[in-house]
């Protein structure tokens, strides 16, 4: 009964835990102007995190090792420096933006401008990493997060679309001039669904939880089923920015935009939905990008480490902690909005992705750790489409940066 | 049952690792050593190896001695010019070394022998704990306070950081020291060679 209850936790906790501001940006982003011409992009990420999340919670029960301490051990201090860099530059500007998106949640709730409740933002993500357990953060804004199926229930009253509409799934409305700007969604699309933080995260509480051998049905459930199903808030939401601010002309270019796609089949109540949906995911997002740097960090340099210790006992990590949150709240006052600062920081991560997932092609093989649950056949091949596919994005997501002026 | 037997292959696998692994004195393998995890026999981590130490002894033979930790050992591994540059910085206050004969036993996570508080390595975190936690609400600096007074080492931290450190610095035979990074550094400039 304990084993069904964990199970079905760690799928719920995946569906609500999904998105987050970069997802909500490139979903609400890519349905306003390119219809259903980039649910294939979604479709494609959320199978490639699905992978890689499987693989890394298979890693971290057999071995006992994170993610972070396989890239040290393995490749040695002077590798580990750019998966560690690449991530410090990436989650910083990610960090920033979900403070902001959790400030524009409070913003769409209270009426007051986000610029204000930045700070409050910041300040309720520092009490909570200072003082909850593993077990609170990473579950209670993930079952809050439960509320973004009120996406899907939007669209299931909008009706079935358009056949105008429907066609864009297979023939994406491309305008002249605008193929950079649909390959820049891509890259983003790509880099908020396989965050690199996840999997830090993801293999960090693997131990904060005392996962084992035993836990690898706990972990290929909550990779497939709820990775999977934590998939239909984004779609969801894609479609529903599809059909509602596409017509519309309305190019989702803030957050706030993207709450009023909610407005039409739900009315008022879906705006603070919308809102508390909003609230919930980058507020999880925020608390797990935190940590899983902070693990990072900690894991790397082999200091204490665990949001289940009292910070005095793990010092160097919460220090760590605090002076990260501090950086992204610096980049944050600096009034960015937050759906642009997503954007670029998705595509950041994209350009970074092939140093990050690297590391998977040569530890997932690795006996030493994984015993007899080393990769077969089909997950090598699935870590190699995977790299391509990122180091692609990451080629051409700079010059699309440039081109596009950061969509 | 079944646990029983998984504890009776755990330690076979143990036993054979401690016969096939030579000897303190033979071992120089990089690679099995470098970058592991330090953890004291009070299970806490306190730090990774960044570089190794060895003797080059009349006799040829070049023999591990110490493991040594800290942002200057890390930077000679970025590069052998950087490390002076850190050194110069840092003054030597942040560079640690631990004599061989701690370790007990050669695994993935390295075990030593003595508690935390023998080794300077991790005392930024003993710093960190009472000049600045202790003052922040919630830190729980109180109770682990107590716990250590009560273990016999509230105070005496810095005096007793450095006796295993220095331990067997007199009963070491007299050689020529080298850095592991050193001899990585000079030995793929010999392959490229």
């Amino acid at each position: 009964m304990k084993k069904v209850f964990a199970i079905a936790l760690g799928i719920v906790t995946a569906i609500g835990g999904f998105l987050d501001a970069g997802t909500v940006a490139t979903s609400g982003e890519a349905g306003a102007k390119y219809g259903f011409g980039l649910i294939w992009a979604v479709i494609l990420a959320t199978i490639e995190i699905i992978l890689l999340v499987e693989m890394v919670g298979r890693f971290t029960a057999v071995s006992q090792k994170t993610y972070a301490d396989a890239i040290r051990e393995k490749f040695g201090f002077k590798f580990y420096l750019f998966p560690l860099a690449s991530e410090l530059i990436a989650e910083s500007l990610l960090l920033a933006a979900e403070l902001g998106g959790v400030a524009i949640a409070l913003s769409l709730l209270t009426g007051i401008s986000w610029h204000y409740l930045f700070p409050v933002a910041a300040i309720l993500v520092l009490i909570l990493v200072w003082s909850a357990s593993f077990d609170i953060i990473e579950n209670g804004p993930a079952l809050l997060g439960l509320v973004t199926l009120s996406f899907l229930v939007g669209v299931i009253l909008l009706g079935p679309p358009k056949l105008s509409l429907l066609q864009t799934l297979w023939k994406p409305p491309i305008q002249q001039g605008q193929f950079a700007d649909y390959l820049y969604l891509v890259a983003a699309i790509l880099g908020a669904t396989i965050s690199p933080y996840l999997l830090y995260f993801y293999s960090s509480g693997a131990i904060e939880e005392h996962w084992s051998g035993k836990s690898l049905l706990l972990n290929r459930v909550t990779a497939i089923v709820g990775m999977g199903f934590g998939s239909i808030g984004s779609l969801a939401l894609l479609i529903l920015s599809a059909i509602v601010l596409r017509p519309l002309n309305m190019q989702a270019g803030t957050l706030g935009e993207i709450g009023l796609a909610m407005a039409k089949p739900l009315g008022i109540v879906g705006g603070y939905l919308f809102a508390v949906a909003l609230f919930s995911t980058c507020l999880g997002a925020a608390l797990e990008v935190v940590l899983a740097v902070s693990y990072n960090v900690a894991q790397g340099f082999g200091w204490e480490w665990g949001q289940n210790q009292k910070p005095v006992q793990t010092a160097r990590y919460y220090a760590f902690m605090i002076v990260f949150l501090l950086v992204a709240v610096i980049i944050g006052l600096l009034g960015i909005d937050p759906l642009q600062l997503a954007l670029f920081a998705s595509t950041v991560i994209a350009l970074f992705l092939p140093v990050s997932l690297s590391p998977f092609l040569f530890i997932m093989n690795d006996p030493a750790y994984l015993k007899d649950k080393t990769n077969g056949w089909f997950d090598n091949t699935a870590i190699i489409l995977i790299l391509l596919i990122a180091f692609a994005v990451a080629v051409v997501s700079i010059p699309l940066e440039i081109i596009t002026g950061g969509g | 049952m079944k646990e029983r037997e998984q504890e009776q292959v755990r330690e076979q696998v143990r036993e054979e690792i401690r016969e096939e692994v030579p000897s303190r004195e033979q071992i120089l393998v990089m690679r099995n050593i470098m970058d592991n995890q330090l953890e004291t026999s009070d299970d806490i981590e306190i730090g990774r190896v960044a570089d190794i130490e060895a003797e080059l002894r009349p006799d040829g033979r070049l023999v591990l001695t110490r493991l040594m930790t800290g942002p200057e050992a890390l930077a000679g591994r970025i590069s052998s010019r950087l490390r002076p540059i850190v050194h110069f910085l840092l003054r030597n206050r942040f560079e640690h070394g631990i004599p061989i004969d701690e370790i007990d036993g050669f695994h993935p996570t390295l075990r030593l022998r003595g508690r935390a508080i023998d080794y300077s390595t991790g005392e930024s975190e003993r710093w960190l704990a009472n000049h600045i936690f202790r003052w922040l609400p919630g830190s729980g600096w109180k109770e682990w306070h107590e716990q250590l007074e009560q273990s016999g080492t509230g105070t005496a931290e810095t005096e007793t950081a450095t006796e295993a450190e220095t331990r067997t610095e007199e009963t070491r035979a007299p050689g020529h020291a080298v850095r592991g990074s050193a001899v990585a550094s000079h030995q793929s400039k010999h392959h490229s060679h």
